[in-house]
């Protein structure tokens, strides 16, 4: 039942990133979904399942997103691995919400700055576009992720993941 | 439990990962000119397309009532240039036969509307609803009515890919309009283009329109792609960094067209 969840997270976080995400974009600048539905699921699960989430959803987005295939899967396997690494379920909870979102801020961060170097061939003005590919969308992200986890109650945690304490940390 | 068997277990999330990096790796590095996998992102651009049609129409509807008073005040300043234009346009014709030069073939364009957009960490691509069915292909020049949007990288039937002006990886032959100095042209980042290869003593102004210039054969010659904002000629060795404002407003578009031409090539441009 847990994976039914998953999957819807993982659907959902898709759809907005790759149909809706650009609606409220400021200026260049898009949420990245998929993060934070990976931290979630990561954060729970721990970094071995996290890892093959993160492997299987980038791999996902790239077909999706018609863009260069592996690249994503490579980010977010890193991102899932690292968030299950360093936070758990329980950071999910409302008292603890600005650190699950300062993570998954560095994270996206992380995610943005490997994606940046991939894709990227040469270019010019680098500084600025670190800012407006890596730090200003991972930035945004972090503020969706604080929207996202305080708006989420308590409750709908636990029903998701439906034990007291997580299997890993 | 045997030695092994603890070791792997005790092992087993690093091997995840491992596993995992060596996959994704091997599919970035091997398989993106893979054929069979060019044909899933055939299959899931159509999918994808066919599930984004309806949130595009939402999008038009949003600002609909804000774009029919813009777009009935550029009527009227259109109508009345037009018929300055229409005055030009004849007696070009007259100069030309005057100087024997030869006719400009007229390029045939397909209309399409933008159903998706994605931008992120420098990949900034469109997704329109024409696709193989309609003769669009790779490397096929996209414009709106403001000039160049970019070109087409990746085809299904139904739908197609743009990377646009804004992609980090873009490149195009430009010239600036009044003076005729070639460069390239790339995305800057942010809201700002550049123009490289322009040497330092070279007759560049604040204000000067920048085109493409069809050297590079991909984009056809004279569109409009923006104009000069900044010029910095300092520290830059021989060349001087022209930044350049796109003409075309990416977030807000809706339509663009399509240039068929029949010697773009076959495949994907990526």
């Amino acid at each position: 039942m847990i994976y039914l969840y998953y999957l819807i997270m993982v659907g959902l976080a898709l759809g907005l990133k790759l149909g809706i995400s650009d609606l409220v974009a400021i200026k260049t600048v898009t949420p990245d979904f998929v993060v934070i539905a990976l931290c979630a699921i990561s954060m729970y699960e721990g970094r071995g399942n996290g890892t093959i989430w993160g492997l299987v959803t980038g791999f996902a987005e790239d077909v999706l997103s018609s863009g260069l295939l592996g690249a994503h899967a490579l980010t977010r396997t890193l991102v899932s691995f690292l968030a299950g690494s360093i936070m758990s379920y329980r950071t999910l909870q409302s008292a603890y919400s600005f650190y699950a979102s300062l993570t998954v801020g560095i994270l996206a961060l992380f995610n943005n700055l490997i994606l940046y170097i991939i894709v990227i061939q040469g270019g010019a003005g680098w500084i600025k576009g670190l800012l407006m590919a890596v730090f200003l969308p991972a930035l945004y992200t972090m503020f969706w992720a604080l929207i996202i986890f305080s708006i989420v109650p308590d409750a709908v945690w636990e029903r998701i993941y439906k034990h007291e304490t997580a299997p890993f940390i | 439990m045997s030695k092994l068997g603890k070791t792997i277990s005790y092992w087993r999330d690093y091997l995840i990962l491992i596993m995992a990096l060596t996959l994704s790796m091997s599919v970035l590095f091997f398989a993106n000119s893979s054929r069979q996998l060019g044909g899933i992102h055939t299959v899931t651009l159509e999918i994808l397309g066919r599930l984004s049609t309806p949130l595009a129409s939402l999008r038009v509807h949003v600002n609909l009532a804000e774009e029919n008073r813009t777009l009935r005040h550029q009527n009227t300043v259109l109508q009345l240039k037009n018929a300055q234009l229409a005055e030009a346009y004849y007696e070009n014709i007259r100069l030309r036969k005057i100087v024997g030069f030869k006719t400009d073939a007229a390029y045939p364009l397909m209309a399409a509307n933008v159903i998706a957009r994605t931008n992120e960490a420098a990949m900034e691509t469109l997704v329109i609803d024409a696709g193989a069915a309609q003769n669009v292909k790779a490397n096929m020049t996209v414009v709106a009515a403001d000039g160049l949007v970019g070109r087409i990288v990746s085809v299904s039937p139904s739908y197609a890919v743009v990377q646009t002006l804004q992609d980090r990886n873009f490149r195009c032959g430009a010239l600036v309009q009044r003076s005729r100095l070639q460069g390239v042209f790339q995305w800057a980042g942010y809201d700002t283009g550049l123009l490289s290869g322009i040497y330092l003593t070279s007759d560049v102004k604040l204000g000067d329109v920048v085109v493409t210039s069809g050297i590079n054969s991909l984009y056809v010659p004279g569109l409009k792609i923006g104009t000069v904002i900044k010029i910095d000629d300092a520290d830059f060795g021989l060349f001087q960094r022209i930044y350049i404002r796109p003409k075309v407003e990416l977030t807000s578009l809706e339509e663009v067209f399509v240039i068929i031409s029949e010697s773009a090539a076959v495949g994907t441009g990526r």
